[in-house]
């Protein structure tokens, strides 16, 4: 009985999530299987976008762009959380706060610097740019959940395989590095998408030349919504596809998030 | 010893090219030429024309602030209205599949894809727009539109930020504000808010940030209507994309990011607890 | 010699020398000398921050001490890393590892196991290496195709037999199984089996009970066969039930092992039952160790009497050997060898009270509470102005008038470990001076001999010379009674946390320690609670100056006493 006030509190919130977060996404279904016309087509929509001769190349230049930006936002992300988690840098959060810096900066101001100093630099524009631009903008993104995964593995886990003979590297990869998985598997979900999907980072960054499918959707914005509804509905199959697996493989409370 | 330097050599290049280009930038906001490289001489000149309204893009930079900081400040507070009130209700509800369908309809905009949002946005607005037969807005309703696309993606921030602080406070409080005679809404407004004051207060913060930086979403929506994201967008395609004034505009907002991102993560008093 | 010394390593498994640990330049652990004989159960008693858990991590290689030495088996480890030592730990929390299963878990250490190998390098030299025990070369039969059999030399992880298996459907079968595996297989087995958790293999750790939990904890560490298994605590998070359970199964598998225990806790009870010998520690130093016998029925100072078991510590003095006067009487005693009228701690333990008729008793007294304890009565009583806890079995009720009574052995006479304050201070006027970084106010007419001053101009005369005390130092002395405990802290030129209490029939005994981690002994009649913040008030009149060198002519030390007389 005392809890209805309460309970009725969050009804603004959830009038305003059907409207704007659920409505929309059911646009998106009902769009994508019908044509310009309003009229009922179902797989109409699809059929366009597989004739369309881009996508092939845009498709192949994403999961490129995707996979080696992650992998690299990795390999790196993963040492520095580690160290930034070590008391010689966590004494303040001077370090963590560094690396975060960058993320609340305009990331089109960081890519179009970023293209001008290789111009100075006199660097050719092309792939290998845009994956570099791609890690610039995802790799706070890998490092903190990582790092808050990594935060909360009580020390008492490293010595009590200490205790029971392991050398710290062993230590290490015994029990560090599988007990961070969760926040692993946290940081490549926010990398992996992200980056396939994101739209003008490609555009400045190869000057046009490599599109990837955020730049992709947005043009098809442009002349055809139903199309790009229809491969907006592809891709959140996919993510919600991806969700589900690394939720069975995570489980929900050691998971890190960035907030 | 040698791995010691090894790590922090590694430290200091990731850093150091995460700021090369912001440095740069920087650095060359002081010197009169719109390019990254030909110094011309030390100057304070582009920031005094930014003040002063005299620089190659003053209006069209005058526009942008005003359009983002209005949609920013709007979207804050919206935001952080909805996402505290969801917060609370959502603390209250103990029926797991409701909870569950509420953290899932939370979790959508943030781990969507930004540009299945826009599009998603775009669908919605065209739909209303072709029904109230509206085309292109006065600017009044193009800034609420955006306002309402930008809360659609920060509002479950704010929720995520009140929710943990409603979680670590005791439920008691509100109960035993009642039982001291408190109605329902003078013990929320009396005994919960107080409480979770921080977590609304960063909730608001981030919902601003995350207005004033959006980019992909405001483009997809809206046309006639510059915020700094969109003109910056709009300046890419020149011979030398970041004016002078662009620069030093953009060197000031980066201090101020810097110092607020350096005053939330400041060193902290770690209490050492040892036996 | 040389024989002493064997036999001394025969005896002895671990000894700690002059240890030592400082954290922040507060010592935590102070020059502990402790030696624990082979297959011993040796209990670290104390309240938390009495040091026990960091002289345990010392052991077990978690924190390098800052001085002293750790040999076990004759050999210097306090620089060897945990993971070289054959010591294993059971962890107050458990630290199972939540990515593993129980099997796993147990295996942790058994994988990681290192054999010497004596093997010929390239240059044809016999070398000694360690290498993990999945690698140690072993002899394997092998049956070729046309019957004849060789042997070869594979690692251990490659070596197989043929054997009989029986099935999960309980079918008997002849495999291939490897012997590593095998091994490694018993060996958890045995281990889950002596922690009575058969079948538990393939659970997760997480789904494990309390109880559960530190059966794998104990069965994880047992399984690498450790000379010392150290015990941080481990019944800390079970509940009463269980951990009863626990401690006859704890003491059942140390008795079945043979190996040494080394158990850290703050619960008496739990000491007092599990060990054979038991350390009782308080801010990082020894107070007493022996059996729990001799720990209890013959504690050395007030503060394990008060620690160890319900007791009635009261302030007496022997006049002579054999006698001792408390609660205004004179008791016989068996305890000899106190300077005559010391003053001195008197130990009675509740159930050593006889309660007789009125007058018939060495002391009076009068019933003032009673309360039913199960297998007892426990009685509170006043006599002689002293208030008395009596254990019984007969039922007094409040009212009644008894005599009591106490057999002389069961008298326990200690010399007292601080019969007043005696800190070093520095003036700072000729009124006041800092001690332990507050500033108090004396009237110097009254804490010196032969002393005058002259209060308009200033001037203050000892012994008729005029002595300016500013800069000055010496040592103050105040007794226990002259302090005023105030938990306004502000309102008193020190403050300081309660450390201990101790009840002395008529008040309590409070040990607080300043900032500066000096401690400071008051007697008040208000109960305080532990870590209470307090401030320190002393009267202007109450304190004594010693070892005052700028005073000529004067013995170096001259106390209140003194200068009562």
């Amino acid at each position: 009985m005392r809890n209805t006030f309460r309970k009725m509190l969050a009804t603004p919130y959830a009038l305003f999530m059907a409207l704007f977060v659920i409505l929309p996404i059911v646009l998106i279904a009902v769009y994508a299987f019908i044509d310009s016309d309003g009229a009922l087509t179902l797989l109409g929509n699809f059929k366009e976008l597989a004739k369309e001769k881009s996508l092939d190349n845009v498709i192949k230049n994403s999961v490129i762009a995707g996979l080696s930006t992650s992998a690299i936002c990795l390999v790196i992300g993963y040492p520095i959380a580690y160290y930034l988690t070590k008391k010689e840098f966590n004494r303040t959060g001077v370090m963590i706060g560094l690396f975060l810096v960058p993320m609340w900066v305009n990331f089109l101001l960081r890519m179009m610097s970023t293209k001008a100093v290789f111009g100075v630099l006199g660097i050719p524009l092309g792939m290998g740019t845009v994956i570099y631009g791609l890690c610039y903008e995802f790799l706070p993104f890998m490092i903190m959940p990582i790092y808050t995964t990594l935060l909360k593995i009580d020390k008492m886990y490293l010595e009590g395989a200490e205790d029971l003979g392991a050398t710290p590297i062993k230590a290490f990869w015994k029990v560090t590095v599988p007990l961070s998985i969760p926040g692993v598997i946290s940081g490549l979900t926010m990398v992996i998408i992200p980056s396939i999907t994101t739209f003008a980072v490609s555009e400045i960054l190869s000057d046009n030349k490599i599109k990837l499918l955020g730049d992709f959707i947005y043009n098809l914005k442009a002349y055809n919504l139903n199309m790009a509804s229809a491969i907006s509905l592809v891709l959140m199959v996919l993510l919600a596809i991806s969700m589900i697996i690394t939720n069975k493989v995570s489980d929900d409370e050691a998971g890190g998030g960035i907030w | 010893m040698v791995r010691k330097i090894l790590v922090r050599c590694f430290i200091g290049i990731i850093l150091i090219l995460l700021y090369l280009p912001i440095v740069w930038m920087i650095v060359f906001s002081f010197t009169d030429t719109p390019s990254f490289s030909n110094w011309n001489g030390f100057t304070f000149q582009n920031y005094i024309d930014l003040f002063t309204g005299q620089s190659s893009n003053a209006s069209r930079i005058n526009e942008a602030i005003v359009n983002t900081l209005f949609v920013g400040v709007f979207t804050s507070l919206l935001s952080t209205i909805l996402g505290t009130l969801g917060a609370i209700g959502l603390h209250a509800i103990h029926n797991k599949r409701v909870k569950a369908a509420y953290m899932v309809s939370n979790q959508i905009p943030m781990i969507n894809s930004e540009i299945v949002t826009a599009i998603s946005l775009a669908l919605l607005f065209n739909l209303v727009a072709s029904t109230i037969s509206i085309s292109d807005g006065t600017w009044l309703e193009t800034a609420i539109k955006l306002i309402l696309a930008h809360t659609t993606f920060c509002t479950p921030y704010v929720l995520l930020n009140v929710l943990p602080r409603l979680q670590k406070s005791d439920n008691k409080i509100y109960e035993a504000a009642l039982d001291l005679g408190c109605t329902p809404a003078k013990a929320m407004f009396k005994v919960v808010l107080p409480d979770i004051m921080p977590g609304i207060v960063v909730g608001a913060i981030l919902a601003f940030t995350l207005s004033i930086d959006d980019f992909v979403i405001t483009k997809v929506n809206v046309t006639s209507f510059e915020t700094l994201s969109t003109m910056l967008y709009g300046l890419k395609s020149g011979k030398h994309p970041l004016p002078a004034d662009i620069k030093s505009l953009f060197s000031i907002i980066f201090f101020i990011v810097f110092a607020g991102v350096m005053i939330m993560y400041r060193p902290k008093n770690q209490a050492k607890s040892k036996k | 010699m040389e024989d002493k010394n064997k036999n001394n390593k025969e005896e002895y498994i671990i000894e700690l020398n002059d240890l030592t640990k400082i954290y922040d330049g507060k010592t935590v652990v102070d020059h502990i000398n402790l030696k624990v004989k082979r297959g011993a159960f040796v209990t670290l008693l104390g309240p938390s921050g009495c040091g026990k858990t960091t002289t345990l991590r010392m052991i077990a290689g978690f924190e390098r001490p800052d001085g002293g030495s750790i040999t076990l088996e004759g050999k210097d480890i306090a620089d060897l890393p945990p993971y070289k030592r054959p010591v294993n730990t059971v962890f107050q929390k458990y630290a199972l590892f939540p990515h593993l299963n129980v099997y796993k878990n147990i295996a942790f250490g058994l994988k990681l196991k290192k054999v010497e190998v004596t093997k010929k390098n390239i240059f044809g030299k016999e070398v000694t290496k360690l290498v993990n025990m999945a690698y140690m070369p072993v002899e394997q039969k092998v049956v070729k195709k046309d019957g004849s059999e060789t042997v070869k030399t594979v690692p251990f992880c490659r070596s197989y037999q043929m054997m009989t298996v029986t099935t999960k459907k309980g079918v008997k079968k002849i495999k291939k199984v490897n012997m590593y595996k095998k091994f490694i297989d018993d060996k958890v087995k045995h281990a889950l089996k002596i922690v009575g958790l058969s079948d538990y293999e393939e659970r997760d750790v997480n789904s494990l009970s309390g109880g559960q939990q530190q059966r794998v904890a104990i069965a994880r560490a047992i399984v690498n066969e450790p000379q010392i298994l150290l015990l941080d605590e481990p019944l800390g998070a079970l509940d009463l039930k269980m951990r009863q359970e626990m401690q006859l199964e704890l003491k059942d598998m140390h008795k079945k092992l043979g190996i040494t225990f080394i158990y850290v806790t703050h619960d008496q009870e739990e000491a007092l039952t599990m060990s054979d010998t038991i350390v009782v520690m308080k801010d990082g130093v020894i107070m007493q160790e022996g059996t729990p016998l001799e720990i209890y029925n013959e504690p050395t100072s007030a503060y394990v009497a008060d620690f160890i078991g319900e007791s009635n510590i009261l302030d007496g003095v022997m006049p002579e050997d054999k006698k001792v006067v408390f609660a205004g009487a004179e008791f016989e005693c068996v305890d000899t060898g106190f300077k005559p009228n010391e003053e001195v701690d008197v130990v009675i333990r509740p159930e050593d009270w006889v309660i007789k008729r009125e007058g018939n008793g060495i002391l009076n007294g009068e019933i003032t509470g009673c309360m039913f304890r199960g297998v007892h009565y426990e009685m509170t009583c006043v006599a002689g102005g002293y208030e008395l806890i009596l254990h019984n079995t007969v039922e007094y009720k409040p009212g009644r008038k008894i005599g009591l009574y106490v057999d002389p052995e069961n008298i326990q006479i200690m010399h007292k470990q601080h019969v007043k304050n005696t800190l070093p201070v520095k003036f700072t006027s000729n009124t006041t001076f800092d001690m332990c970084g507050g500033s108090y106010t004396f009237a110097p007419a009254a804490c010196f001999e032969n002393c005058e001053y002259d209060e308009e101009n200033d001037v203050l005369k000892i012994n008729g010379e005029e002595v300016v005390l500013k800069g000055k130092e010496a040592k103050a002395s105040f007794e226990f009674d002259s302090i005023d405990m105030t938990d306004d802290e502000d309102a008193a030129p020190l403050a300081g946390n309660v450390e201990s209490m101790i009840y002395k029939g008529k008040n309590y005994l409070v040990d607080i320690k300043t900032d500066d981690n000096s401690h400071i002994y008051a007697d008040t009649e208000y109960l305080w609670d532990k870590y209470d913040r307090v401030g320190i008030k002393i009267d202007a009149d109450k304190f004594a100056f010693s070892e005052c060198d700028f005073i000529e002519n004067v013995p170096l030390t001259y106390t209140g006493e003194q200068k009562n007389a």
